[in-house]
């Protein structure tokens, strides 16, 4: 920076100027008209500033002569930048036919749980599948994620996510097929895939605006979320806004070994097999636009499986057949983008989910729930703090706990991310306990674009 | 899954019947962007009632992917898109959502306005290497739309679409083509005449989207104010850019009316240049109704 702030002094360029430009531009709020930042009367160019050839700037081609002709109207010959070139009808270098869309994601984190290390299920808190994991603090790499995704046939799209949380083995995060030509506004998904339920449970780790997940999200969903085996049907309802229903059945499997702790799980008791024992979930999500720059997602959701209790003081869990359980809940996601940049980059979003578990048989009610707010406050920055809240009301299987995060965010482009996440963990008859990471995420290859 | 493929054949079939237009049905249309929406308005006429799914003050590259236009998407016989992945973060999921048919990919109701027109700027470096370079479009510069000779092949293009679609309509989109084109060739010589000036002239633009234009016009582009497409400059290319401007005599500093323009402004006025915000799509302002009225404008801006 020093080098440049030289080098702009030598061509009499005021590098404050410049510098509130480019905040400005950062921030994007539309100058007032006498903020022309130039210095008045510059002189005539100076000599370049040595070791600085203007050759040698990337998307920055060679001067040129301004002697040469001007280019005819209608030339087919426009100057390029060095490593462009005219093609017509060309293929991206490197592209293979038939092969799908590939990309790597790594999410790479440093930090820890606090004075609970090794301990923090005894906080009756569970440590979701691709949060950072509890016995690897310091460096851990959160999670690598591999992805495919292309059209299978004219009437099939597939999909396949495998994942490596915390270096700990292959997962199978997502792999489906979805239909796309089925009448009457139908489409079936099918294979193993995250339920369309809430808000958070259907997304990947790198759509996360936190380090951490949710609080509830591992503990009623399950350590992964609520994902299997299992098929989808939906239908596009014919209404005048966007509104999709959704009917799901998947066979959940106990939980991994890995991830057993005491208490209730929602999903994964009971054998898999049989239509009794299977978990059927159903979801309705609507869509509100009013406003170019106002956008309201409701989900309205419900789920119901076989529970699976692992007793509290015992050292293995085997797979009960639990009382069914009924889990039912709101998700609510509020957006304001301004459509145009030029006026600003600042966007605000608002997300809440909040779920009951009821069990039959007299059974327990449980509920947990959060709020999150982020704020992108310049072009390339955002600013998101959350509030978790779990046993409300409490029960056995979900203590009352609180978790307040906070996470700033600095995406240098589309492709990469750098954030810093800290997280106060706090509760009845239990220390608090700080948790902060400091995470970097990447995506290479052509990843596909998400939903909304 | 034999039976499957059966069962999906026979779906798509019944689709295909339930999703026919009647025949007195007009045909329904939409445009990624607003200027392909007026294409197809000056090609479909009544015929047609076109949808434009972004508007022309919004950067293109980064429109919310909003259910709502989920709606429209379902809706629609046909869906016009300028391709190249300047859509690619946005329109995907849209049009996986829409669960129609009609617009997926093969089928005629599913067009990508870049097969009309003579790609530029396809980067040949090694894959690997195409992120180095900022958040370029491997396929090609996608900002077309504005010289004569794209909206010409574009306009064909749609009239052939659209008379595959709705054959009876057939004799009216060639008849409309016509017209079009017979206003464009009289407008290009317009244009050709009022920008003389700007032939052979060096120019600087925000983001590498004024090649084509440049092309057209026979303006030289000499560098960006981007360190590289998609990534915000650095002081050092900042001041580089304005050293090698004064040097090479740039007369103009070129940026999108959807882009923040202080530091462009700043570079303008550096680099002894003179500043054009202009639109580049039709809807930049309220005054831009059509694509003529989009071309007239951005003349206007160049040439103030």
């Amino acid at each position: 920076m020093t080098a440049a702030c030289f080098c702009l002094l030598l061509q009499q360029i005021d590098p404050a100027a410049l510098q509130k430009a480019m905040a400005a531009d950062a921030a994007a709020k539309s100058p007032p008209p006498a903020a022309a930042p130039a210095p008045a009367g510059s002189p005539a160019a100076m000599p370049t500033a040595p070791g600085a050839p203007a050759t040698a700037v990337p998307g920055v081609p060679a001067p040129i002569d301004a002697a040469s002709a001007p280019a005819p109207i209608e030339t087919d010959v426009t100057p390029t930048p060095a490593g462009w070139a005219v093609q017509e009808g060309a293929r991206a270098p490197g592209s293979s036919l038939l092969n799908p869309a590939l990309s790597f994601i790594l999410d790479t984190s440093f930090g820890y749980y606090g004075q609970h290390t090794g301990q923090f299920d005894g906080l009756g808190l569970r440590i979701a599948g691709d949060d950072p994991s509890e016995s690897r603090e310091g460096f851990g790499v959160q999670e690598v994620e591999v992805a495919a995704q292309a059209a299978i046939d004219p009437y099939l799209e597939g999909a396949v996510f495998l994942t490596v949380p915390n270096l700990t083995g292959l997962e199978v995060e997502e792999a489906y097929l979805v239909t796309t030509s089925l009448p009457f506004n139908l489409q079936i998904k099918a294979g193993t895939f995250r339920s369309q339920i809430g808000r958070n449970n259907t997304q990947h780790l790198h759509l996360q605006n936190f380090t951490r997940r949710p609080l509830m999200t591992a503990l009623l969903f399950g350590a992964d979320g609520l994902r299997g085996p299992g098929v989808q049907a939906s239908v596009l309802l014919p209404l005048p806004w966007f509104a999709t229903l959704y009917g799901e059945a998947f066979s959940i499997g106990e939980p991994d070994a890995g991830d057993l702790v005491p208490g209730r799980e929602t999903f994964g008791g009971g054998v898999r097999l049989g239509p009794p024992n299977l978990t059927y979930t159903a979801e309705l999500e609507q869509f509100w636009a009013p406003g170019e720059s106002h956008s309201i997602f409701l989900g309205l959701n419900f789920a119901t499986g076989r529970s699976f209790n692992c007793l509290v003081g015992t050292t293995t869990c085997l797979p009960i057949d639990g009382p069914r359980s009924f889990l039912t809940g709101g998700d609510l996601y509020y957006k304001w983008k301004p459509p145009n940049v030029s006026r600003t980059y600042l966007s605000v979003q608002w997300t809440t989910e909040y779920f009951v578990r009821v069990l039959a048989d007299g059974g327990p009610t449980e509920g947990a729930g959060y709020s999150d707010f982020v704020l992108q406050f310049a072009r390339r920055f955002y600013f998101g703090c959350r509030i978790d809240l779990v046993g409300a009301p409490d029960g056995p299987s979900l203590l009352r706990r609180y978790g307040y995060a906070a996470s700033l965010t600095f995406a240098p482009s589309e492709f990469s991310r750098l954030r810093l996440y800290l997280q106060e963990l706090a509760g009845p008859g239990v220390p608090d306990t700080t948790v902060g990471f400091l995470q970097a995420e990447y995506s290479i290859g052509a990843h596909g674009a998400h939903p909304f | 899954m034999r039976s499957l493929s059966k069962f999906l054949l026979t779906a798509s079939l019944l689709a295909g019947l339930l999703g026919a237009r009647p025949a007195e049905a007009k045909l329904r249309v939409a445009a990624s962007i607003e200027t392909l929406a007026d294409l197809c308005r000056q090609v479909g006429g009544d015929r047609v009632e076109v949808t434009a799914l972004s508007h022309g003050y919004q950067d293109p590259h980064f429109v919310e992917a909003k259910p709502s236009l989920v709606l429209a998407l379902n809706r629609a016989d046909a869906l016009v898109y300028v391709g190249l992945d300047l859509e690619i973060g946005w329109l995907p999921p849209l049009v996986q959502q829409s669960r129609n048919q009609r617009i997926q990919r093969g089928q005629v109701g599913n067009i990508d306005a870049s097969t009309a027109i003579k790609v530029e700027d396809v980067p040949n470096i090694p894959a690997d290497q195409l992120r180095a370079l900022g958040d370029i479009h491997p396929l090609g510069n996608p900002h077309y739309w504005i010289p004569p000779k794209s909206a010409r092949g574009i306009a064909r293009l749609l009239a052939q679409r659209f008379a595959e679609i709705d054959a009876p309509g057939a004799g009216a989109y060639q008849a409309a083509l016509a017209a079009f084109e017979h206003r464009l060739d009289a407008k290009e010589k317009e244009w050709a005449k009022a920008a003389a000036p700007l032939r052979g002239i060096k120019i600087v633009t925000y983001h590498k989207s004024w090649s084509y234009l440049a092309g057209w016009l026979g303006m030289q582009e000499v560098g960006y104010v981007e360190s590289k497409p998609g990534i915000p400059p650095t002081a050092s290319h900042t001041g580089q850019l304005i050293d090698l401007m004064r040097k090479s005599n740039v007369k103009l500093v070129i940026v999108e009316s959807f882009y923040p323009a202080n530091l462009a402004r700043f570079v303008a006025e550096n680099g002894h240049a003179r500043l054009v915000v202009s639109p580049s799509d039709v809807g930049a302002t309220s005054a831009i109704k059509s694509y003529f009225d989009l071309v007239d404008a951005v003349l206007q801006a160049l040439l103030q």
